[in-house]
């Protein structure tokens, strides 16, 4: 829980300095995703109800981020239901994330661990803690897995100038606007030398699947961290893509070497 | 290992796990729609090769061009998303009528157009990003220009073309 706390705090941090709060951005637009969970969550009119009544962003910020603090400070000075407010986290995590996503931000997909850790600190049992936690890390292996297969799949992996085309689509806006700049000279070094970038793709898709060593065993596991590690930085400095938000599942991957707890111990 | 420890310490969570994982399956087998949080994680894996031309948004204020390279990412990000959210808005609108009114009525959800139908009020979005941008950029915006430009691919880099529409043409 505290590993949490630090990961989402310091994540907070981040998008505070970065304007990405709520009310800092004021969104008056949105976007329908091709997600079933979303149309039901927009046929209640929640999304225009924000839009239309700028005043509430703040509060649905303040509750978002103050949750899990609350929590903490319950679990740590031993009330014994704190788990009740893991599910009042949980419920306002999917709420604020679902209708977050709808604006101008980032897609949901990056979200997936802030909607799904609340579930963890539900459990009030250790074992159901410890399954819960292996779960976490075992969907964190199938997304990263999942993303190489889908290259696979979709055949982008065999695509020789696949990274040139990713990198016009992602970066045009600023290939066009930032002509001279060092950054867009090495976009288009990266664009006009297409096997060197395919290469950077390959890599990218075998970094991914190499997490599927965590299927068979956890001795790795501090690997797949470093591994994650550096396929964050990379992405961050060739995509200037940034996915933070998936950072709390590193705690599954630390914690995944401990073994099955005794019967009915408690946290 | 891990079903079996699960199944012999609760059943019920067994049975919760595979239910997680088999909508999951179903999801990536059905392609195209997803169900939080069952999503799919294949950014970027369809195949892409280089297009001859490419639409680019661009904000120009006070008749100077915005560059990339004075912002951060997440900076730029926030510059550029309510943009693309404008331009996709014939999109979003073409979803409702396509997808969303006959999935949902399949499955007797409500799903009334008022709640996904995005009107095109274009001075009113350019008022809020005139906003919007002075409180990124630190100072007011006087003159405002959000366009569409084509660039051509030519030579290996992106070359501009007299084509251009101003960003309120796109939404109709």
């Amino acid at each position: 829980m505290f590993g949490y706390g630090i990961i989402f705090y310091a994540i907070m941090v981040v998008k505070w300095s970065g304007g990405l709060f709520l009310f800092q951005l004021q969104p008056p637009i949105f976007n329908t995703p091709f997600n079933f969970a979303s149309w039901v969550l927009m046929g209640t009119g929640i999304h225009l109800w924000l839009i239309s009544n700028p005043g509430y962003w703040v509060w649905f910020d303040f509750a978002f981020y103050l949750l899990p603090a609350v929590y903490m400070l319950a679990f740590f000075v031993g009330q014994k239901r704190s788990h009740f407010l893991a599910i009042a986290m949980l419920l306002v995590n999917w709420l604020y994330i679902s209708c977050y996503t709808l604006f101008p931000t980032n897609s949901i997909e990056s979200y997936i661990g802030w909607l799904l850790f609340p579930v963890l600190f539900i459990t009030h049992q250790m074992r159901s803690y410890y399954f819960v936690l292996q779960g976490l890390r075992y969907f964190f292996l199938y997304i990263m897995v999942s993303a190489a297969s889908w290259k696979l799949v979709q055949q982008g992996l065999f695509n020789a100038q696949q990274m040139s085309g990713v990198l016009l689509y992602q970066h045009k806006e600023m290939l066009t606007s930032s002509p001279d700049h060092w950054l867009t000279n090495a976009y288009y070094w990266l664009i006009n030398h297409w096997l060197v970038s395919y290469w950077l793709y390959l890599l990218a898709t075998l970094l991914e699947a190499f997490f599927i060593i965590g299927f068979f065993t956890s001795r790795f596991d501090k690997w797949l961290i470093l591994a994650f590690v550096v396929f964050l930085v990379a992405d961050f400095l060739v995509m200037r893509i940034y996915y933070w938000e998936l950072l709390p599942f590193m705690l599954a991957l630390w914690y995944g070497k401990y073994r099955l707890p005794p019967k009915r111990s408690q946290l | 290992m891990y079903f079996k420890q699960l199944i012999s310490y609760k059943p019920r969570y067994f049975l919760l796990v595979v239910l997680f994982v088999l909508v999951q399956i179903f999801i990536n087998l059905k392609r195209g729609m997803v169900l939080t949080p069952f999503f799919h994680y294949g950014m970027y894996s369809q195949q892409m090769p280089p297009q001859k031309s490419y639409e680019v948004l661009e904000v120009w204020v006070d008749r100077k061009k915005l560059r990339g390279q004075d912002f951060l990412p997440w900076q730029w990000d926030k510059i550029m998303q309510p943009l693309v959210y404008f331009k996709n808005i014939s999109a979003n609108n073409l979803l409702y009528y396509s997808n969303v009114k006959r999935i949902s009525a399949a499955v007797f959800l409500p799903a009334d157009s008022t709640d996904f139908i995005i009107n095109c009020q274009y001075p009113l979005f350019e008022q809020w990003y005139s906003r919007y941008l002075s409180t990124i950029l630190k100072r007011p915006v006087t003159k405002l220009d959000l366009v569409v430009r084509h660039y051509n691919l030519q030579q290996g880099k992106l070359q501009t073309t007299i084509q251009v529409q101003h960003l309120a043409s796109t939404c109709r």
